[in-house]
């Protein structure tokens, strides 16, 4: 008993705090910066796309489903709508590494 | 029921602990995370400011190594540095004032400090001091008492006189002759006030004024050789007996810009007026010599005091217009004039012993500089671009010239004379040149230069000659140039040059070098042997070669390989004959990383100038009135300059610990050698032989410095850094030049003075806290 | 039809001659692009909401983010001159950058197109057009000579040199200056690490004490308008005239000193008594040959009076006023 409350307590301590994907916040902002992600979607305010933050609160709870749509937004360039109702194809970042995407990914979602 | 609570409880809290544990282990994370946010755009708008403050220290004392950093003595130092800004024009409004102060070196004797304040597009102020110290040496030692930055030299009354006829002179000096050899830290300060100030009427038209107060003191060293002949208690003092005195640089330079600027549309035009004044605090450095001729005597304490001229005050005044027209966006015309006035009537020494007759009192001397160039530059095609230059450029010295006379160093019975010779000269050039675009990869550039230079005197006293011996000479020069971009990442280029300068000789010019012991100077050519012709007038053919490569390897990785030649050949029967230089340089820097890189570069150079020198037995053979009178010598001897040397750096920066921490390492290594050889077959085998050493290699004036910096800055918090330094540096020189003044082993006619060549091996290590706020 | 295929030639070579004429422009881009309207998007400069759309604080580089070491990119142009919108002669992005509607206007996946004027390393946009950008509104002055200097004959462009975007402009900083130019000039770089220098690896000097470097009317570069006069605005005390003067010295001080560096102090191309030689073979011991005997008994030499025509300054231990002399007694320059 002691031993399962400390181990969920264990893991709903690390779940609250952002900690709980491993990810090099560093890596991600150089790969986004690389491709041009910031000129659209900045962290915490709504450019021509939305922000890091408004993106990690839609998939809260939701991060494999979060995980497919992103995924599928920066490796294939699907029509994505702007906030300004205009639509745009989305861009395809330049590394096949799927390490690297998934890093991105997870940093994104812990916003 | 109890226990079960008192266990949920502690579950709780257990989960709070470890809650809260794993929320302070993950907050770096977090934190770190600072999210640029709208009051970031302020933040970015104002400009950083910073003040450091930290100390260095020094492990050995050495003048060369602080020759210009002030880290000349052993020990610890201040480390300051700041620079602060401000101003509502970093707000982001409609403001325009900015105003800054900075500081750097402050502990030092290199330090700088400077402020602005200005309203852009409206006037503007500034004002700077900067202190620089030149140490020259710390090695150098004389038995001369005055302090150094003064005029004024003498010997201590127990040093002495000695006979520096014969051995030992002063090879030997006496217990109490040495002990008045006091070191000196022989150094010129440079301190320069400046004070500047703009106006803008209009956009269109603009005032800048600048002035600059420049105070120096200290000193430099220089020779003084006595003068014999002059009587002592019996006999006379020594000839051209040589020490090296600490000459004062007691001077201060005041310099004044003051310029209009109006651009239009089409066209511009500043007119300016810049002055300079130079004054000297000195009109004379004397000193004492102690050595005496044959068995002659001198008085105890008595010495013969002597006195070396110093720079005398001078001023410039000079006004200047420039501007240009824009005839269309293709052709262009840019030209300019100045007049320049520049005097100096400083009173001449008087009562002297060497002074025979000095028929003016200052010399009364006025150079008027004259300056005009046009430039004409045509886009003709898309392709071709042309050019034009035209330059004059004139030294027109109106200074009076007289005959004097004097006694030289040698002696004072036979009275020498010459004529002041006031030299002017005037340089026009001539340059036409060719772009042409083959295509977005290739261009080629033809050049054609013409250069005529004319020197005369007016007013020679002498005035049925010519002051100098060749009063002109012309140069012209074809150069070709070759880019090619030869594929997206390599570029090529390579060109070449030929010039060729023929010169007009006067031989039969009586020069100032023309008259030893005869009351009217008559010897003609400068005393040059015929055959002869001097380095800068004789003719040349002149071949230049460069080339170079750059390759872009790869986003990270480029190289550059670049070389040049040159070749120089003297048509002159004596003189110099030629010049040979070739270098070459390698660079490479590979930036792996975003914010780490490093990069290599080597250097290699080599150069070798040979000339041929005659002379003979009689002396009639280069001293006559008239050139065809002088006789060709025989007697030929050689000498050549060989250099060369080396050098290659490497220099790293790297950022770890998330950028925390930044590192960068410099290591430079640099070796230069010249070398000295001379010939004289003439001579025999006693040429070379050790009592003479007239023939054979000089020893290699050899430098070798090596360098290695690292510097490692760690990021405390947002504001804070503190950076650690450390230099290595090693100087290994070795120079002949310093051994003729080392104790014991002067000539006979000269005082030692101790001086080395200034090799060093520092160790310097510096910490400082630097705070940077917005 | 003759007449409109006359009319037709005639379009075609009066466009062919406006075509060459404007040979100075980018295709679609006049330098003196009209000022942008103020916006209340615009983040730094008037009217420069349409680049700062993308170009904002979000999209500055990153590294370790703090406020300070944002490593600011684009943004920065406002704590430079060029940010200062207070200021009615300001530029916005595109005065600089040209309209750039392609950029602007961009859609899809891939990257957009370069702006019509771009500054980056790998740029399309030639020297020249770059350069207008800047010369429109700093033209005179110091860059009165720009057109056909050496600077502008090789392609080196403003942003060669100068950092725009960028709080520390490095060539603006006497500090840091001379690494700029040691990009392309190498020899140089070598010859201030020599044993006689300026003070210019000190950071006390700046090649452009010395140079302008946007052309000048001067030799080389150089400030003034010929050498001597450049190297008088420090070295007043050689400027004379002199009652005894040495003729090179008049001429051109680089007849015997080379100024970026030299293995012989001070800062000379060789030294006595051989340099003296190459101009005087004659008078007094410039016709004679010295060799080892120079460097005294340390070398071998067996006398007691090692010459001191040869030794250390040699000709120089005696003619000591080498850059002239104002003494009635001094025409042999001893004095």
């Amino acid at each position: 008993m002691k031993l399962l409350t400390l181990v969920s307590a264990t893991v709903l301590a690390l779940s609250l705090s952002s900690g709980a994907y491993a990810f090099d916040e560093d890596a991600a902002k150089k790969l986004a910066k690389s491709n041009d992600c910031f000129k659209c979607h900045a962290i915490d305010k709504t450019k021509k796309g939305p922000s890091y933050k408004k993106i990690a609160a839609k998939y809260k709870g939701k991060a494999a489903e979060g995980e497919t749509k992103m995924m599928k937004n920066i490796t294939t360039g699907p029509t994505v709508k702007l906030e300004d109702g205009t639509e745009e194809e989305h861009k395809v970042i330049d590394t096949k590494d799927q390490k690297e995407l998934k890093n991105l990914i997870d940093w994104i979602l812990a916003q | 029921m109890s226990i079960r609570n008192e266990t949920m409880k502690l579950s709780v809290l257990s989960v709070a602990v470890q809650g809260a544990l794993a929320v302070m282990f993950a907050m770096p994370m977090v934190a770190q995370a600072a999210e640029p946010t709208a009051d970031d755009v302020a933040a970015i708008r104002r400009p950083t400011n910073f003040v450091e403050i930290g100390a260095e220290n020094v492990s050995q004392k050495s003048a060369k190594f602080g020759e210009y950093s002030g880290l000349n003595k052993a020990g610890g130092e201040f480390v300051g540095n700041f620079s602060l800004r401000g101003g509502d024009a970093y707000e982001g409004g409609n403001g325009v004032t900015r105003w800054a102060i900075s500081g750097r070196d402050l502990g030092t004797t290199s330090r700088e400090l400077g402020a602005t304040l200005d309203q852009q597009g409206q006037w503007a102020l500034s004002l700077g001091y900067d202190e620089l110290r030149h140490n020259i040496t710390d090695t150098y030692q004389t038995p001369q008492q005055g302090s150094m930055g003064g005029n004024t030299f003498t010997l201590p009354a127990t040093f002495g006189s000695f006979n520096a006829a014969v051995a030992p002179s002063a090879r030997t000096l006496t217990a109490v002759q040495l002990g008045a050899f006091h070191t000196e830290d022989v150094g010129t300060t440079r301190k320069n006030t400046s004070f500047g100030a703009g106006f803008n009427f209009s956009p269109q038209l603009s005032l800048k004024f600048d002035y600059n107060h420049l105070a120096q003191s200290g000193a430099k060293l220089i020779a003084g050789a006595a003068m014999g002949g002059v009587a002592a208690t019996t006999g006379t003092w020594r000839a051209e007996a040589v020490a090296i005195l600490m000459n004062p640089t007691n001077y201060k330079t005041d310099t004044f810009n003051l310029a209009l600027n109006w651009v239009g549309d089409k066209g511009h035009l500043t007119g300016a007026y810049y002055g300079s004044t130079f004054r000297d605090g000195y009109d004379r450095l004397s000193w004492q010599n102690p050595m005496l001729s044959a068995a002659s005597t001198a008085a105890a304490g008595v010495y013969q005091t002597q006195t070396l001229s110093t720079a005398p005050d001078n001023q410039l005044h000079q006004f200047n217009l420039s501007g240009g027209y824009a005839f269309s966006s293709a052709t262009k015309l840019v030209g300019g004039l100045s007049y320049g006035r520049n005097r100096q009537n400083s009173s001449f020494l008087t009562g002297m012993p060497e002074i025979v007759l000095a028929p003016q009192t200052s010399l009364n001397g006025l150079v008027i500089t004259k300056h005009a160039d046009l430039k004409l530059t045509h886009q003709a095609t898309r392709e071709l671009a042309l050019s034009a230059i035209y330059k004059h450029n004139e030294r027109d010295n109106r200074s009076s010239s007289s005959l004097y006379q004097y006694y030289a160093l040698n002696n004072v019975t036979a009275i020498d004379a010459a004529a002041n010779a006031p030299y002017s000269n005037k340089k026009t050039q001539l340059e036409l040149a060719g772009d042409y675009r083959f295509d977005k990869r290739q261009t080629l550039r033809l050049a054609y230069d013409h250069e005529k230079i004319s020197r005369w005197c007016n007013n020679y006293a002498l005035a049925a000659s010519n002051c100098l011996v060749s009063p002109s000479s012309s140069e012209d020069k074809l150069g070709l140039k070759y880019k090619l971009k030869a594929t997206d990442d390599v570029s090529v280029s390579a060109g070449y040059s030929y010039a060729k300068r023929k010169s007009t000789f006067d031989h039969n010019a009586v020069t100032p070098l023309a008259g030893l012991d005869a009351l009217v100077p008559t010897d003609v050519n400068a005393q040059d042997y015929p055959g002869f012709l001097a380095v800068s007038y004789a003719p040349r053919k002149q071949d230049m070669l460069k080339a170079g490569v750059n390759w872009q390897a790869s986003d990270k990785l480029e190289f550059g390989v670049d070389g040049r030649y040159a070749n120089d050949k003297y048509d002159a029967t004596l003189g110099v004959q030629g010049s040979r230089t070739t270098g070459i340089n390698l660079d490479a820097t590979y930036s792996y990383a975003e914010d780490a890189s490093v990069s290599a570069y080597v250097s290699w150079r080599s150069s070798k100038k040979d000339m041929r020198i005659g002379n003979s037995a009689t002396a009639t053979d280069n001293t006559q009135p008239n050139y065809a009178l002088l006789v060709a010598p025989t007697r030929i001897w050689t000498n050549q300059l060989d250099e060369g040397g080396n050098a290659f750096g490497i220099s790293t920066k790297h950022k770890l610990m998330g950028g925390k921490l930044e590192l960068t390492g410099d290591l430079s290594y640099t070796f230069d050698k010249s070398r000295y050889s001379t010939q004289a077959p003439y001579l025999g085998a006693a040429c070379s032989a050790a009592a003479t050493l007239t023939c054979g290699d000089l020893p290699d004036i050899s430098n070798k410095l090596v360098s290695l910096k690292i510097i490692g800055s760690y990021a405390l918090d947002k504001a804070s850094k503190i950076s650690v330094g450390y230099l290595y540096q090693q100087l290994k020189s070795d120079d002949y030049f310093y051994n003729w003044y080392q104790y014991g082993y002067t000539g006979l006619r000269g005082m030692p003075t101790n001086q080395q060549s200034g090799s060093y091996s520092q160790n310097v290590v510096s910490a400082s806290y630097i705070y940077s706020f917005k | 039809m003759k007449l409109s295929r006359y009319a037709a030639f005639l379009w075609c070579v009066l466009v062919g001659a406006a075509g060459i004429g404007s040979v100075a422009q980018a295709a679609g881009v006049t330098p003196g692009v009209a000022k942008p309207a103020a916006s209340d998007k615009d983040l730094i400069l008037k009217g420069d909401a349409k680049c700062t759309g993308c170009h904002d604080e979000a999209d500055e580089p990153t590294g370790r983010a703090t406020m300070l070491e944002l490593n600011p990119g684009v943004l920065a142009i406002a704590t430079t001159r060029h940010g200062v919108k207070g200021d009615s002669r300001t530029p916005s992005c595109v005065n600089c950058h040209g309209d750039s509607e392609k950029h602007v206007g961009h859609k899809g996946k891939g990257k957009p197109p370069a702006p019509d004027r771009s500054f980056r390393k790998a740029t399309e946009t030639p020297a020249v057009e770059r350069n207008d950008a800047c010369l429109t509104c700093h033209k005179g002055d110091q860059r009165t000579h720009w057109e056909g200097s050496q600077h502008a004959n090789n392609d080196v462009a403003c942003n060669s040199c100068h950092k725009i975007h960028g709080e520390h402009d490095k060539v603006r900083n006497k500090k840091t200056q001379a690494e700029v130019c040691f990009t392309c000039h190498k020899a140089e770089r070598t010859q201030t690490h020599r044993v006689s220098t300026h003070p210019l690896a000190a950071g006390k000097m700046a090649c452009s004490d010395c140079h302008n470097l946007h052309g000048s009317a001067g030799p080389k570069m150089l400030k003034k308008n010929t050498l001597n006069e450049t190297c008088f605005t420090c070295h007043a005390e050689k400027r004379g005239p002199f009652l005894w003067e040495h003729q090179p010295v008049a001429e051109d001080c680089s007849s015997c000193h080379t100024p970026h560096g030299s293995n012989i102090s001070p800062l000379l191309k060789s030294r006595a008594p051989f340099m003296c030689s190459e101009c005087h073979d004659g008078p007094h011991n410039s016709k004679a040959p010295y060799g080892p005997v120079a460097a005294g008994n340390q070398a071998g030499f067996t006398g007691t009076n090692p010459t001191e025509n040869a030794g250390g300054r040699g000709c120089m231990n005696c003619h000591s006023m080498i850059h002239g002399s104002n003494h009635p007694a001094g025409a042999l320059l001893h004095r």
